[in-house]
């Protein structure tokens, strides 16, 4: 066997070897005239369409790199007739390269051609080492890629600075591309599977921070205006749809209608965390703007043009909302940036009541080339978006950077191979936990043309724990187990807290829009106000680790409801699901007042307690006739009589407090419960598990609440 | 090491039996028959101590005893033979009653501690090994044996001056010098105990468990090839020595050869069936080597035996994970953490969102 794959090779190198550049000669294909005839037709057909561009393969903008790629793919059929006919031509097999680059799945193929090309003529065409240089690129043949790249910088006459700097940026990305290859990241990629994903075009996914909701860009046939198609594509027009998860499974998708999409282009860019506002990109007169759009109950507004801090016109692409919604991440090119597509941040001007002026995110983040599909996580203080700068892989990667508490951003982060590949990486959205992310991309067990797919972060590989035992003590027969000491395990998810639920009345549990008012306990200040879903109640808020949040529900001819979320620096992402339901200003309502905080062991009321005690002075000024009573509880640690006498105290600090405000006595009478009025009961906590579940019951009987008792 | 445990109260005993035959019988005493009858009794009774026939030495004892109720040395070797043959509760009377006579007798105070501590008594045991420690201070073994209960109450630094007592009276003291070694690496002091077993090793080169433990303490100090090097010596010297296949494998998986961490855990269960821990620690190396379903399989194994070992539901959620059995995976992490591994609840909060 091995004797005829020695000959075999053996024909090969020796046809190699001899093989001549052949070129469309009629004088050499005399004898086949007619066959000639035709490949040389189609030749000429495919130059018609190679040579409409020029060689250049620097400086091409977006619109040009799509034509091109149209173009190259319809030469690539008569050029592959004509190279039937005769496969050792050298430019032809250059060219066949050429346009196998430029497709979408066959990007591989390129290879062989340009390989032949050169061993027919080595000198087919000036740049042929690039071209086979991008092609090991795109295979993630790095070593010989930098090869091929390092070839081309010799015979490169011109020394022409930009070719010069483009190749050695293509070796610099292949380096990178090894490193990042040699320590892949752990993830699981999977495609996100039917009915979301279809033969169609699918992309740009962005989702809530609670990832219960999912809106995405589809060029299917059924979009608005697919009776005809956008000029010079394949793909009919991009529409929104939308998608929810029920149950923890995905419905199928809904046009999100003739409201949001129209018969041009309408793709997604970013939807708030709590899924109540939506950017969108539209591109009516070519230079591409971002429209906002508002769910008002259960129907979204009409899409709004964003002001002219925004939208320029030159090109604004994508945006992302914080999580206070106070500010606005988005990409423009618009003049004087650091390069192509850059970066800006813009802030809500509360008197203005719109966007204020732009500012460029700076040198850290923004590069020479393009960066694009800006996000701003749920976190507020980590930005992903993709470049072609940076250590990027090849063409456009996703990187992340962290905004320190000084303003400024981390040197931007490349966020690893396989979500990184050598091909594009744009469009990259990820959830309030960080465990999961969403992008698009056209791969081989995709439905056809772009899907989405589901990166699924693992994290650092988790440590196993290994068990031994030895026989430590000589005089005792039975061994001693090591004791182990668990390893640390560093931090996959987000510090967030994800609360979420449905804003209600009390009696007919029917849902309300509320004002949600969330406020900064210790620096006493509001750091953003929501409202939640007139028609569902639904809310969302996320809360970033490290601070003493109070949350303030409030609707007109409601009493306010508050509640309290101390979060550790250190606390671990968790969604917390609170329905609130509102009460009537009416004699026996109760309200436990969540925020009002005593020093230990003592009824001197702390600072943090007086917005508390000023929202309750408010509400009595506001509502002269109602009188209340205001009650302290302890937990039932401590004796039954010091506890009454510390909660009668307290409730009489409060009282004070009000008295001291301007509301009469007559209309105050405090009450210290002591531990008779328990939420939670000694037998209850007892059974439960862990201790901080036992504090936290505790802490629920320890409370200040008032009640009215008149009106 | 039960064979040394008998050899050293031998040794301690004969001390006693030596000086009580040469006691000395005044002629023309009216008891002195009966003193000689006792003698006789007492000295078959040594006789078949001596040959390890504990049985008879009591009958011996008892018949020197029931001529000579007072007889101090016949009750302390009867306890002593009781002893042997675990029957420590009487054997206790019997010392009771012999430092009634002899209150000095550090040797009676030091045998009805080990008996104390035999019947988990530990504070009696405590207080007759100090006792002994009072009457004699150069009681190697009451040292030794208060540094084992110290040792147990996890106070190394007391155990530790207890063992270099016992060796500081008796040089060629193996078992303090591993029990020491034993105690610096609970306090981490991990170079001390690797000097002590090698001090254990130098005085006596036939003892497994001391190679084992060296072998444990170089593990733990990361140096593998010096552990693997150990652990195949106390291999070589007993060669069902299950627990150190294992350990070996622990340390060819540090090193990161989990092919030869396999072949040992393979081992230790072929000399132990039910040895949990190989079956746990063998999922870790299959997991390396990317057999999630191996992986997975001996944990599940480990946990049949022991439906309460926490590490192994822990391994267990870590490769279902890779098997893509996410939420089989959050179960075995919550049933970790239910079992208090902090480790648990970390993974499923990070994961099980």
């Amino acid at each position: 066997m091995k004797k005829y794959i020695y000959l075999l090779s053996f024909i090969f190198i020796a046809g190699l070897a001899q093989a001549q550049d052949i070129p469309f000669d009629k004088k050499i294909f005399k004898e086949r005239k007619d066959e000639f005839k035709e490949a040389k037709k189609n030749l000429d057909a495919g130059n018609d369409i190679f040579e409409i561009f020029p060689n250049t393969y620097l400086d091409i903008n977006d619109f040009q790199y799509v034509q091109r790629k149209v173009a190259y793919r319809e030469a690539l059929s008569p050029f592959f007739k004509a190279n039937k006919f005769n496969p050792n031509n050298a430019e032809l097999n250059y060219k066949i390269g050429r346009c196998y680059l430029m497709s979408s799945v066959y990007k591989e193929e390129c290879i062989p051609h340009f390989l032949k090309a050169l061993k027919l003529n080595p000198s087919v065409a000036p740049d042929v080492q690039y071209h086979l240089g991008i092609g090991y690129h795109l295979t993630m043949d790095f070593d010989k890629a930098i090869t091929a790249f390092n070839k081309y910088k010799t015979t490169l006459v011109s020394k022409n600075p930009a070719e010069l700097e483009d190749v050695n940026k293509k070796i610099a990305e292949c380096k990178m591309g090894k490193k990042l290859v040699a320590k892949p990241e752990r993830v699981f990629i999977d495609n996100f599977g039917k009915p979301v994903n279809g033969k169609y075009p699918e992309y740009g996914a962005i989702i809530s921070a609670d990832e219960s909701i999912m809106m995405f860009t589809s060029r299917r046939n059924t979009s608005t205006g697919s009776n005809k198609l956008p000029e010079g594509s394949t793909d009919y027009f991009e529409d929104i749809y939308i998608t929810k998860k029920v149950d923890g499974k995905w419905t199928s998708p809904e046009n999100m209608g003739s409201q949001i999409n129209t018969d041009g282009h309408d793709a997604t860019t970013a939807v708030s965390p709590d899924a109540q506002s939506m950017l969108i990109y539209k591109d009516t007169k070519g230079d591409g703007n971002l429209y906002e759009c508002k769910l008002e109950g259960a129907v979204w507004s009409k899409p709004k043009k964003m002001n002219k801090y925004i939208n320029t016109k030159h090109h604004e692409s994508s945006a992302s909302y914080s999580n206070d919604g106070k500010t606005l991440y988005f990409v423009s090119n618009k003049p004087g940036g650091f390069g192509n597509h850059d970066m800006y941040v813009t802030k809500w001007d509360e008197i203005k009541q719109d966007w204020g002026e732009s500012k460029n995110l700076g040198p850290t983040l923004n590069t020479k080339y393009n960066e694009e599909a800006v996000l701003i996580h749920p976190d507020g203080k980590t930005l992903y978006f993709s470049s072609q700068g940076h250590s990027s892989m090849g063409n456009y990667d996703i990187f992340k950077s962290t905004l320190s508490d000084d303003g400024s951003w981390s040197t931007p982060e490349n966020m690893g191979y396989p979500i990184n590949t050598v091909d594009d990486d744009v469009f990259f959205v990820i959830n309030a936990s960080g465990r999961r992310g969403y992008y698009s991309s056209f791969k081989d067990d995709g439905h056809g043309e772009k899907d989405i797919y589901m990166i699924t972060f693992l994290g650092p590989e988790k440590p196993f724990q290994l068990n031994s035992e030895d026989n430590l003590l000589a005089s005792v027969a039975k061994p001693v187990s090591e004791k182990v000491v668990e390893k640390q395990v560093d931090a996959l998810t987000k510090r967030i807290t994800i609360l979420k639920g449905v804003t209600s009345d009390c009696k007919t549990l029917k849902p309300v829009g509320a004002t949600l008012e969330l406020i900064d306990i210790d620096e006493n200040k509001t750091l953003a106000t929501f409202e939640s879903n007139n028609t569902t109640g639904k809310y969302l808020v996320s809360l970033p680790s490290g601070k003493n949040y109070g949350l303030i529900i409030r609707k007109e001819s409601y009493l306010f409801h508050s509640e309290n979320f101390n979060i550790p620096e250190t606390a671990a992402y968790q969604e917390v699901e609170k329905n609130i339901c509102l009460k009537k200003i009416e004699v026996g309502s109760v309200i436990v007042l969540k925020n009002i905080f005593y020093d230990y062991n003592k009824a001197t009321l702390r600072d943090a307690s007086k917005n508390e005690l000023d929202r309750l002075t408010k509400l009595l000024t506001e509502n002269p006739t109602i009188k209340i009573e205001l009650s302290a509880h302890t937990d039932s640690r401590g004796g039954n009589a010091y506890n009454e006498k510390l909660s009668q105290r307290r409730a009489q600090s409060c009282v004070d407090y009000l008295i001291k405000k301007g509301i009469a006595t007559g209309r105050l009478v405090s009450k210290g419960y002591g531990e008779t009025k328990l939420i939670k009961s000694d037998a209850e906590i007892a059974k439960l598990k862990f201790e901080d579940e036992k504090e936290a019951a505790h802490q629920e009987n320890r409370r200040t609440e008032f009640k009215i008792i008149a009106k | 090491m039960k064979r040394l445990k008998s050899f050293l109260l031998i040794t301690c005993l004969s001390t006693s039996f030596i000086s009580f035959a040469q006691d000395d019988v005044n002629v023309g005493d009216s008891t002195a028959l009966d003193v000689i009858k006792a003698l006789t009794h007492y000295n078959t009774g040594i006789e078949k101590f001596n040959a390890k026939d504990f049985q008879n030495a009591i009958i011996h004892f008892d018949s020197a005893i029931t001529i000579t109720p007072n007889y101090e040395k016949a009750l302390f070797n009867r306890g002593s033979a009781k002893f042997q043959l675990k029957d420590y509760k009487n054997a206790i009377a019997d010392f009771d009653q012999s430092i009634t006579l002899s209150p000095d007798s550090s040797e009676a105070y030091y045998l009805r501690g080990r008996s104390h501590q035999e019947l988990k008594n530990k504070e009696g045991a405590l207080k007759d090994y100090d006792d002994a420690i009072r009457v004699t201070p150069e009681n190697p073994h009451a040292y030794y044996y208060r540094g084992g209960i110290y040792f147990s109450d996890a106070k190394y630094k007391e155990a530790i001056a207890d063992y270099t007592n016992a060796v500081k009276n008796k040089p060629n003291y193996a078992y303090a010098y591993n029990d020491r070694g034993s105690a610096k690496r609970q306090l981490k002091d991990l170079t001390g105990a690797i000097k002590d077993y090698k001090k254990a090793i130098l005085v006596d080169k036939t003892l497994a468990f001391v190679y084992n433990n060296l072998g444990s303490a170089y593990r733990n100090n990361k140096q593998y090839a010096e552990a693997i090097t150990n652990y195949g010596k106390a291999i070589k010297l007993k060669n069902d020595y299950y627990i150190a296949y294992n350990n070996r494998g622990f340390a060819k998986h540090e090193k990161g050869d989990y092919n030869g961490a396999i072949k040992d855990y393979n081992d230790a269960i072929r000399l132990k069936a039910s040895y949990v821990y190989a079956y746990n620690n063998r999922a870790a190396a299959k997991f390396k080597l990317k057999d999630y379903k191996g992986s997975a399989a001996d944990c599940d194994k480990a946990i049949t035996l022991n439906n309460s070992y926490a590490a192994a539901y822990l391994n267990r959620g870590i490769a279902r994970e890779m098997l893509r059995q996410q939420d089989k995976a959050c179960e075995d992490w919550n049933k970790a953490a239910s079992l208090g591994l902090k480790n648990g609840k970390t993974f499923s909060q990070q994961s099980c969102n």
